[in-house]
């Protein structure tokens, strides 16, 4: 009975897995079809090729714009996690004049479409001289409200206790942050660490306003600006170009992932 | 107090400067635009409620709103259902752990764009995936994208295969919070699975079920990069998202002052679905 | 945005005073027009032959059919109907002069009576022969098909002059003994090769050509360096020095590159002495002795135009600066520093005598006034050479062919200067040098000012951004003191948030070939963009390129152009050849043979019950440009012209759309055109899905990059509703512009890069590499152009249409426009729900809602 569960559960989770890699899979195999085969439904082609993917490299060769991603998201993810980090610990957990406010702001913030402050937002930009700049296209990302949001309501969860104790030993608040928040949130903090580094690195609008130059260019954003193109033809270009696009993110989800579940015991969240 | 007071103060002055500057500039902006009329060329000149009223009497924006709805309907529970589902499941010793868990991931980590371009390949009628199946089980084919009773549950079901992922980690790492003795309490008194699922396992994932509430609705409302690549707003306007709208307004139509009144309008109904829904779910949220 | 105040006009071509020349005559009783011979200073009446001439006549052929030439080539550059009323007229003088044989007599008196007797006058195949041939080709040339009634008068004649022609070429004569004459033949030979291409014609204007191949005499360094002369040890005489003209463009008609090299020899030994020089001398000895008076127009235009025409056939733009500082003779650059044109009454003086006393001649004849209105014409159509209109030699005059000075400067009144110096590959030109009074270069390092930036935002896709690097390159090379940047923008959704962006930011680049129609419209209101047509390097692109009847529907409401209209990709009907074959219909015209073909194609070929082959495939997708691959194209094919919206007023509630709209309905109903979607990256039409498909010429590239197998296709017009007349068929254009905002801080730099990138080079290079259209007038007929449109199937079919297309409308709201047309086609056409009519009518009321509201 027990063991009929077990392959039952096996054999829901396959084919679950299955619909969300199979789309996967297909796309990847796209990136080496002729451009004439690109319909069609099967993995395999007899006519594999490179094609999709030397067209990328002699249109928008990568390496720079690799360096100036990898600078730009890493940045920003740390900028998310440890600022990020800190007012979510004030939101949630100290009393202050404006917090309600600001709480309140973070939704706000949520609820407005980025495609209404696009234009205000580059404006403003433009108007402090920040066009061709990493500054341009770091500053607007240094804190994000769906990460703070996020935090906020795990460090709801954490036993007043704790802070209680660590503060009759003297610990500032900063400390009790550091030393005993972020041990207990670590699902939480790579959770938020891979979904900012994710955005961050996916982001193509924002870098194709601000960044025109190309030693500046992000990854997608040079992908996007020359890679691409009108017709048909460019759909495997494109899909070559979010496989070179996606494999970083795996890599960071594999390093990240086994934090999503902490064991127990070193937790020290007892009940 | 007061130390934890200024402390708080001290430790929140960062984000509220970023905000004043980076979030309260944008949206008085598109608030003071809400009044205007402007193509992004020429000045914007002052046009009192006009745009107000047109939204009032605007069928398509109404439309946009209705499909949103319809959208999120299918959305939200489907959403969370599988999410919880898959999290559970995933949420005890299992083989190939790593893999499993990747898998549902993978989704997430592809850009919405390039998502879009392939779901509308699965989807296509004549030898998308989803189509190739069933004539192979000896059904028709169904023209998910391009008939107008299909089309918007067939984005629903792709933005839920898209985002779970994210959800399955938010839940996940909310059942690492449960503490352990409460499990085997519960199991010593010997309550059945269900009664375990409903009585512990859920009320202890509010926190986590009201993110994913909150986000999955936010992110419903912007519904946008998929009907745009892939439908254009048809069958009949029938997948024309409210956000699908105000890009057209902005962008397309260069009629900005329009645009800002579906973005704040936007902003009211997402903020008022969302008090409602936390109310509804529980008054769980003080701590 | 500040309005830019307005650049210096160029020199305009003016008419009046060659129309004030004009005398109404009748010849046989037939009216005709001819041109009095002379007019003198101060009241310049009108006046015939002097007694020192023995009263020849009033007025000449010679001097009527180069008017007739004149006019004809206003009426292709500006459209003006009185050019070419005059032109007809003059051109029935023409006809009425021919004597039944080719042959022609030249002078009329005041009576209409012919003078046979005078030697100058009598009936001959000669110089006036030559012309009235020269005239009579350029009318074929220019009217072309569109003034056929009148032409067909003119025909006998012409064939009869070219017949009586062949007897004096094949002898091996040059006509009147004269290389000029034999050049003016061979001009109206080639201008009736390149219109029609009547057989013989081609070979006989090769062995007219190849008659003048041997008179050069000398070479660049030995006298009379390279001069061709009518005769072996005869002078060099500057007027009429066509030779060199005729030959350029037999090179280019003919596709002989042996009359280009041919041609370079006059201009690369003689001319450039000129150059060197200073001035252009009125004859040259066999020995190398320069006479420099009389000078006059007749001697200075063949020459400017001999440049021009061998910058065309060469494609070496050096030529083009070298005509231009040659021209500027006209604009005050010669001993009296006065202006010989005057553009306010288009009166040329008739020329300068000296060299002391120097004695400036204010009469002014009309061989004078046409010459300079024939080289002005030519100079003010290339961008290059307008430029250096104004400028003037720098140093004293070199009166000696033999010792020269090694360089010669050139300065304009803003202080701007080039200097032409001799190398080992001709004159080389060097722009942008500093000051100094002899007028050789010498560039003093570090002194050198900062190269000017301009940034470039191309269109946004690979192939033209590969197009844009090219030529900005190439550009940067020639330029060294303007540099282009090139600013790719990414392709697709993004384009029109960053160029949007940017206007709000007012961090708009100096160049942009990527502004669409409806924001281009609100760009113009806002003063945003810079005009075009009245800066020197953009106006005569225009001129050369365009005619006016392609303007007329892009200029905005103060008249003016913003934006140049640089490619076009007219939409037709391509089909696959072996489909249609095999179900044995032929490419759909109208309506009914569209369905009919779309019931004979659709099948199911593999037998499960459902189709899988249509004959044509039209998008569902309701996103406002997909309504160019299906609707848009449909409506202009038998709408008549019109288009959506037209002076602020809607104007597509019309049976055209009607019909447009029922086809498509129709199609959708029966299950003919299939009402389902396909996946994004495979297209139909090439793996044979679908047999037909409304598309442009860059497609073209797109199915040689794809090689796809076993396809063969071609293009048709886009079927029209039943009944529809050709007269009232269009194909619709998509065309692409490029633009100059008015932020830039150096419009003059942009507006000559923008004449850059629109110059016939520029135009080869975009159709071979990106298998799209300049809009240009008679591309398909350009001699210049037909091997590069070779180079692609179906492309010249393609090119025939590029004048006859309408576009989106210039206006701010044409987008909304679509996007009801295209919620109007889905709901009638697509799913049924509403009749056509209803639909339309709906679509119709909205938009002017929209319209009435702002």
């Amino acid at each position: 009975m027990k063991i009929f569960k077990r392959i039952a559960l096996y054999g829901v989770l396959a084919v679950a897995a299955l619909t969300f890699i199979y789309p996967f899979l297909w796309m990847a195999a796209a990136t080496f079809k002729p451009r004439a085969e690109f319909g069609s439904l099967s993995l395999f082609s007899a006519n594999a090729t490179f094609d999709n993917y030397r067209t990328m490299w002699e249109r928008a060769p990568f390496g720079r714009a690799l360096l100036n991603s990898m600078l730009v998201a890493g940045t920003i993810t740390m900028s998310v996690l440890v600022f990020g980090s800190i007012t979510a610990y004030a939101m949630a957990r100290l009393r202050f004049r404006g917090s309600p406010w600001l709480n309140a702001a973070t939704m706000g913030v949520l609820l407005i479409p980025g495609q209404l402050t696009l234009i205000p937002m580059y404006t403003l930009i433009v108007q402090v001289g920040l066009i061709d700049t990493y500054a341009a296209l770091i500053l607007p990302y240094l804190f994000n409200a769906t990460a703070i949001l996020m935090m906020r309501q795990f460090f709801l969860q954490i036993p007043q206790s704790l802070i209680d104790s660590a503060r009759m030993d003297g610990m500032g608040e900063m400390r009790i942050l550091f030393t005993i928040f972020w041990p207990l949130s670590k699902p939480v903090l790579s959770i938020v660490a891979i979904f900012t580094f994710m955005g961050s690195w996916n982001e193509v609008l924002w870098p194709l306003l601000v960044v025109r130059e190309q030693h500046l260019m992000t990854l997608p954003q040079l992908l996007t600006v020359f890679s691409l193109g009108g017709g048909a033809g460019s759909v495997g270009v494109m899909l070559a170009a979010s496989m070179v696009l996606v494999i970083p993110v795996v890599i960071a989800y594999a390093i990240l992932q086994r934090n999503f579940i902490e064991s127990m015991a070193g937790s020290g969240v007892k009940g | 107090m007061r130390a934890e007071q200024r402390s708080g103060s001290v430790m929140a002055a960062p984000y509220t400067a970023f905000l004043l500057i980076f979030a309260l500039y944008p949206i008085l902006f598109a608030l003071a635009l809400v009044f205007m009329k402007w193509d992004l060329v020429t000045t914007p000149s002052f046009a009192g409620f006009d745009n107000i009223r047109m939204l009032a009497n605007d069928g398509r924006f109404w439309r946009a709103v209705a499909n949103t709805f319809v959208f999120l309907s299918i959305h939200l529970p489907l959403q969370i259902a599988t999410a919880l589902a898959l999290a559970l499941a995933l949420n005890r010793p299992l083989a190939f752990l790593s893999f499993w868990r990747a898998a549902f991931f993978l989704p997430v980590v592809i850009s919405g764009a390039v998502v879009a371009i392939l779901w509308s390949n699965l989807y296509a009628t004549d030898v998308g995936l989803i189509n190739g199946v069933l004539v192979r089980l000896g059904w028709a084919p169904v023209p998910w994208l391009t008939d107008p009773s299909t089309a918007m549950p067939a984005i629903a079901a792709m933005v839920t295969w898209k985002n779970v992922g994210f959800y399955v980690i938010i839940y996940l790492a909310g059942l690492q919070y449960i503490p352990r003795s409460c499990k085997e309490a519960i199991e010593i008194e010997g309550a059945t699975s269900w009664q375990r699922f409903r009585y512990l396992t859920l009320p202890s994932l509010l926190p986590q079920t009201i993110l994913v509430v909150t986000l999955s609705t936010i992110n419903g409302f912007q519904l946008f990069i998929e009907p745009y690549v892939m439908t254009g707003g048809g069958p009949l306007r029938r997948t024309y998202s409210i956000v699908l709208y105000l890009y057209t307004n902005a962008f397309a139509y260069q009629k900005m002052g329009y645009a800002a009144t579906i973005g704040v309008a936007l902003a009211m109904i997402i903020g008022g679905v969302v008090f409602v829904q936390r109310r509804l779910i529980g008054k769980a949220e003080a701590v | 945005m500040d309005p830019v105040p307005d650049g210096p006009a160029p020199l305009a071509v003016n008419l009046d005073y060659l129309r004030h020349l004009g005398l109404d005559a009748a010849v046989g009783g037939i009216p005709v027009r001819v041109v009095s011979l002379y007019a003198e200073a101060p009241d310049y009446r009108p006046v015939g032959s002097p007694a020192r001439d023995g009263y020849e006549g009033i007025a000449s052929l010679d001097d009527a059919a180069r008017a007739a030439v004149v006019y004809l080539r206003a009426y292709e550059q500006t459209g003006d109907v009185r050019a070419h009323d005059e032109a007809m007229q003059l051109l029935a003088f023409v006809v009425s002069m021919e004597q039944g044989d080719g042959e022609f007599v030249n002078f009329v008196d005041a009576k209409g009576k012919l003078n046979r007797d005078a030697p100058s006058s009598r009936k001959s195949m000669s110089y006036w022969a030559a012309r009235s041939l020269w005239a009579l080709g350029e009318a074929v040339r220019v009217l072309g098909p569109a003034d056929s009634v009148q032409l067909a008068v003119m025909r006998p004649v012409l064939n009869r002059t070219v017949v009586r022609l062949a007897t004096e070429i094949n002898a091996g004569r040059l006509i009147g003994g004269s290389a000029t004459a034999t050049s003016e033949a061979l001009l109206g030979l080639l201008a009736l090769e390149r219109a029609q291409s009547p057989p013989g014609v081609a070979s006989l204007a090769a062995r007219t050509a190849s008659l003048l191949v041997p008179l050069t005499s000398g070479n660049a360094e030995t006298q009379p360096w390279g001069a061709r002369v009518d005769a072996p040890a005869t002078d060099w005489h500057a007027w009429g020095t066509r030779s060199t003209e005729a030959l350029a463009i037999a090179a280019v008609v003919l596709n002989r590159p042996d009359f280009a090299a041919a041609a370079k020899k006059e201009a690369d030994g003689l001319w450039s002495r000129f150059l060197l020089a200073g001035q252009t001398a009125s004859s040259v000895s066999p020995n190398g002795t320069a006479t420099w008076f009389p000078q006059i127009a007749y001697g200075i235009g063949p020459i400017v135009e001999g440049y021009l025409a061998l910058a065309d056939a060469t494609g070496d733009s050096r030529y083009a600066v070298f005509a231009g500082l040659t021209a500027s003779w006209f604009a005050g650059a010669n001993p009296t520093t006065i202006a010989m044109y005057d553009a306010k009454s288009g009166r040329t003086f008739d020329g300068i005598d000296g060299p002391l006393p120097l004695k400036l001649n204010r009469n002014a004849g009309a061989e004078s006034t046409i010459e300079a209105l024939l080289a002005l014409q030519a100079v003010t159509g290339n961008p290059e050479a307008a430029r250096y209109l104004s400028y003037r030699p720098v140093g004293a005059l070199s009166t000696s062919l033999s010792s020269l000075p090694s360089s010669r400067g050139f300065v304009d009144a803003d202080g701007a200067r080039i200097v032409l110096k001799s190398g080992n590959a001709g004159l080389e030109i060097v722009r942008g040098a500093a000051n100094d009074n002899a007028g050789v270069s010498s560039v003093p390092d570090g002194k050198k000012p900062e190269p000017i930036t301009l940034t470039y935002w191309p269109a946004a896709n690979p192939p033209e951004t590969r197009l844009a690097m090219r030529l900005a390159k190439q550009w940067n090379l020639e330029n060294p003191d303007v540099q282009v940047r090139v600013q790719p923008l990414p392709a697709g959704r993004s384009t029109e948030e960053v160029l949007l962006a940017a206007i709000v930011a007012r961090a708009t680049p100096d160049v942009s070939s990527n502004v669409s129609s409806a924001l281009l419209a609100r760009l113009v209101r806002a003063k945003g963009v810079v005009r075009l047509d009245d800066r020197v390097a953009t106006a005569a692109r225009l001129q050369e390129r365009t005619s006016p009847a392609m303007l007329s529907s892009l200029r905005l409401p103060d008249g003016g152009i913003y934006a140049f209209p640089w490619k076009t990709n007219p939409m037709m009907l391509m089909y696959n050849v072996d489909l249609l074959k095999s179900v044995g219909v032929a490419p759909p015209r109208n309506h009914t043979e569209l369905l009919e073909a779309c019931r004979r194609l659709t099948r199911d070929t593999n037998g499960d019950g459902r189709d899988d082959r249509w004959a044509f495939w039209a998008t569902l997708k309701t996103t406002w440009y997909e309504r160019f691959y299906d609707f848009y194209p449909l409506y202009l094919a038998s709408s008549g012209g019109r288009t959506l919206i037209t002076n602020g007023k809607v104007v597509f509630e019309n049976e055209a759309a009607v019909k447009a709209l029922d086809v498509l309905r129709r199609g959708f109903e029966s299950g003919v055109l299939p009402r389902s979607n396909f996946a994004i990256g495979r297209d139909p039409f090439m793996d044979g899905t679908v047999a037909m498909k409304i598309i442009g010429p860059w497609f073209v590239k797109e199915l040689d990059e794809l090689k796809v197998k076993g396809l063969h296709y071609d293009v048709t017009p886009v079927p029209s509703a039943d009944g529809t007349p050709e007269s009232d068929r269009f194909a619709f254009a998509d065309l692409r512009s490029i633009a100059i905002f008015s932020t830039t801080r150096h419009p003059e730099e942009a507006a000559r890069f923008v004449a850059y990138l629109t110059s016939p080079a520029a135009d080869r290079l975009l159709i071979e590499e990106a298998s799209q259209l300049p809009y240009r007038r008679g591309l398909a007929s350009d001699p210049r152009f037909t091997t590069s449109l070779k180079k692609w199937p179906t492309l010249s079919t393609y090119a025939t249409y590029v004048e006859r297309t309408r576009d989106i409308d210039l206006d701010p709201d044409v987008v909304e426009m679509f996007d009801l047309l295209s919620e109007a086609y889905e709901e009638s056409a697509i799913y049924g729900k509403t009749p056509v009519r209803q639909a339309l009518a709906r679509a119709a009321g909205e938009a002017r809602t929209i319209l009435n509201a702002r």
